[in-house]
């Protein structure tokens, strides 16, 4: 898999307080990464470090395979951007000078695609209204066209629904979709809001401490989430010879457990099972959300 | 960086603050015209020298105001975060605010001279100097305007918080006036006091008598050394230059210092980009 960032080992130290300890993520081209972890566990330090806003204290990162003490990181700079916190914006400028702006900054001889890309956000009617009376959400959508200026394919947005309405939270979550579908663009969101990560994330980050907890794709998320019985047998070895004969779809917990994630009728499969001497002991059928593997992998009420 | 500085010089068309501050300029010159125009209604006409390199008083001010607030919202609208978020180095960025602190100071001074000398030639004539002195007053106007935009430009990239910044900037010039004033006299000070005496015949002659109050030549040159440095003292030193009065006593600076002045800006300005650039290097940004 190709990945645009990696970091190795990464570390960041304030005085003594370690907020990034030996973190590693791995962000795979086209992607869009959910960075999720409670306030305070070293989301935004991690964002900041691969902006080049500060340097580690040990370990490093990789941008494009370019590691981030080779001179040519800025040369790859220029492929991405990035919203921390808040948007860069100049409050009193409008919204098509704030792109001006950009265009100048990056060099790019022409303002071509400047209203393509005020419209892609939907901004494309502000006019002489400054930024300063934006909503918030029209100030976050006009910080994406202005990461977007020079058409980068690695986009980082630091809590980019933060204080937005739910109409706020749609608009961002649209564009991003887009942006991700239609333009190939890689994103690296952080957040603590599980459920607007879960409609759009392709891969998850769980972070806590400043440590990377667990990475893990939505396809093999879901699968650890979703409806299962769990039951638990006399037999293990005859209950799977069973599930293979039916093609179930099973997961071998422990020597007396296993997760079953078909649908079946459970007085069916205790008469198929009795006449195999295996018994069902314990039965329970269970789903679980993002939120509670979050907080399970989180360690529940342990983590306060 | 070109295009670093040419998106700053693009913001400063629609700034208000630079604008701001020519208005001001344009008022104060229109001030100290009216002022000396008034003071100047003898036959004889006093020249705008003085005049000229009187805004000296001002432009520290007005460059700690531009340079703490222009970049200082670079910081607050997270302008400065994005550039180095595309790409640019640090280097680049503080050199490329150093230069546009450095020409609009120039542009500053050069609005005042021009207003000046526009309206004031017809008036109170032209320049009494040599073409050769007023050149190298320029030359040290210019660095220390330098000093000026190195020193508001550091403490401004240094200090994430526009507030602290401003208010950094404005005081540190006030005290650097103090400073030049409370330096002034012991760097000034002279060894004799000369007496002047008409004799019997008429004429007049000059007797000097050690002055009792004199610090020291040691004392003396350590004064002069951090008055040269600090670009308040360099202003006082080359305004009392160019006093109206040919016998002033206030006239301090000999030829051979006027010519030199601006190594100690340079001097000054090289320490301070340095350790400037240096720290900003290694400052974490947020």
């Amino acid at each position: 898999m190709e990945y645009i960032l990696e970091t190795n080992q990464l570390e960041k130290t304030y005085h003594h307080f370690k907020a990034i300890n030996n973190l590693n993520i791995h962000v795979p081209k086209g992607s869009i990464y959910g960075l999720i972890g409670k306030n305070g566990t070293g989301k935004t330090t991690l964002i900041r470090l691969i902006c080049g806003l500060q340097k580690p204290t040990n370990g490093g990162y990789t941008i494009y395979g370019i590691k981030d003490t080779e001179k040519e990181i800025l040369d790859i700079r220029k492929r991405m951007g990035a919203i921390i916190e808040t948007p860069s914006i100049r409050l009193d400028a409008t919204a098509e000078d704030n792109l001006k702006e950009q265009y100048r900054m990056i060099g790019l001889p022409s303002f071509d695609n400047l209203q393509e890309l005020l419209k892609l956000v939907g901004l494309a009617n502000t006019g002489k209204k400054k930024a300063r009376h934006f909503s918030l959400g029209m100030k976050q959508r006009l910080g994406i066209a202005i990461a977007l200026v020079g058409n980068p394919d690695f986009l980082i947005l630091d809590e980019p629904i933060n204080g937005l309405d739910p109409e706020g939270i749609i608009e961002i979550r649209e564009l991003i979709l887009t942006l991700n579908k239609e333009k190939g663009i890689t994103f690296l969101i952080s957040s603590h809001y599980l459920d607007e990560l879960s409609k759009i994330s392709t891969h998850y980050g769980f972070i806590k401490n400043g440590t990377m907890l667990q990475e893990i794709a939505k396809e093999q998320l879901e699968e650890k989430c979703k409806k299962r019985i769990e039951l638990e047998v006399s037999n293990v070895k005859e209950c799977v010879k069973y599930f293979e004969e039916r093609q179930f779809s099973y997961e071998v917990i422990s020597e007396k457990r296993l997760n079953l994630y078909n649908k079946i009728n459970i007085t069916d499969l205790a008469i198929a099972l009795s006449e195999k001497n295996c018994i069902i002991n314990k039965f329970q059928e269970k789903e679980e959300s993002l939120e509670s593997y979050y907080i399970n992998l989180m360690g529940g009420g342990n983590n306060e | 960086m070109n295009k670093l500085l040419r998106t700053n010089f693009f913001r400063l068309i629609k700034n208000k603050i630079f604008l701001g501050i020519v208005i001001i300029t344009l008022g104060i010159a229109s001030v100290l015209l009216f002022n000396t125009i008034i003071n100047n209604q003898g036959e004889t006409k006093e020249g705008i020298d003085r005049l000229l390199v009187m805004y000296m008083f001002f432009i520290g001010i007005a460059m700690a105001m531009f340079t703490s607030l222009f970049m200082g919202t670079e910081y607050s609208d997270g302008i400065l975060r994005n550039k180095i978020v595309i790409g640019y180095s640090r280097k680049d960025i503080y050199l490329a605010d150093l230069i546009t602190s450095i020409i609009v100071g120039l542009c500053i001074q050069f609005i005042y001279m021009l207003i000046v000398a526009i309206i004031g030639i017809p008036i109170l004539g032209t320049l009494q100097m040599t073409v050769e002195k007023f050149l190298f007053i320029i030359l040290d106007i210019v660095f220390i305007i330098i000093t000026y935009a190195s020193i508001f430009t550091c403490i401004t990239l240094l200090c994430s918080d526009i507030t602290i910044s401003t208010v950094s900037c404005m005081i540190l010039v006030l005290i650097m006036f103090i400073a030049s004033m409370a330096l002034s006299s012991t760097a000034n000070a002279m060894k004799y006091d000369e007496t002047y005496i008409q004799n019997e015949n008429g004429e007049i002659e000059v007797h000097q008598n050690l002055n009792p109050d004199y610090p020291g030549d040691l004392k003396k040159n350590v004064a002069k050394t951090i008055l040269y440095c600090l670009p308040t003292g360099q202003t006082s030193q080359i305004i009392s230059q160019v006093s109206k009065k040919p016998f002033q006593i206030t006239n301090y600076m000999s030829d051979n210092e006027l010519k030199t002045a601006f190594l100690y800006s340079l001097g000054v300005t090289i320490i301070i980009t340095g350790v400037g650039m240096y720290s900003f290097k290694r400052k974490d940004l947020k």
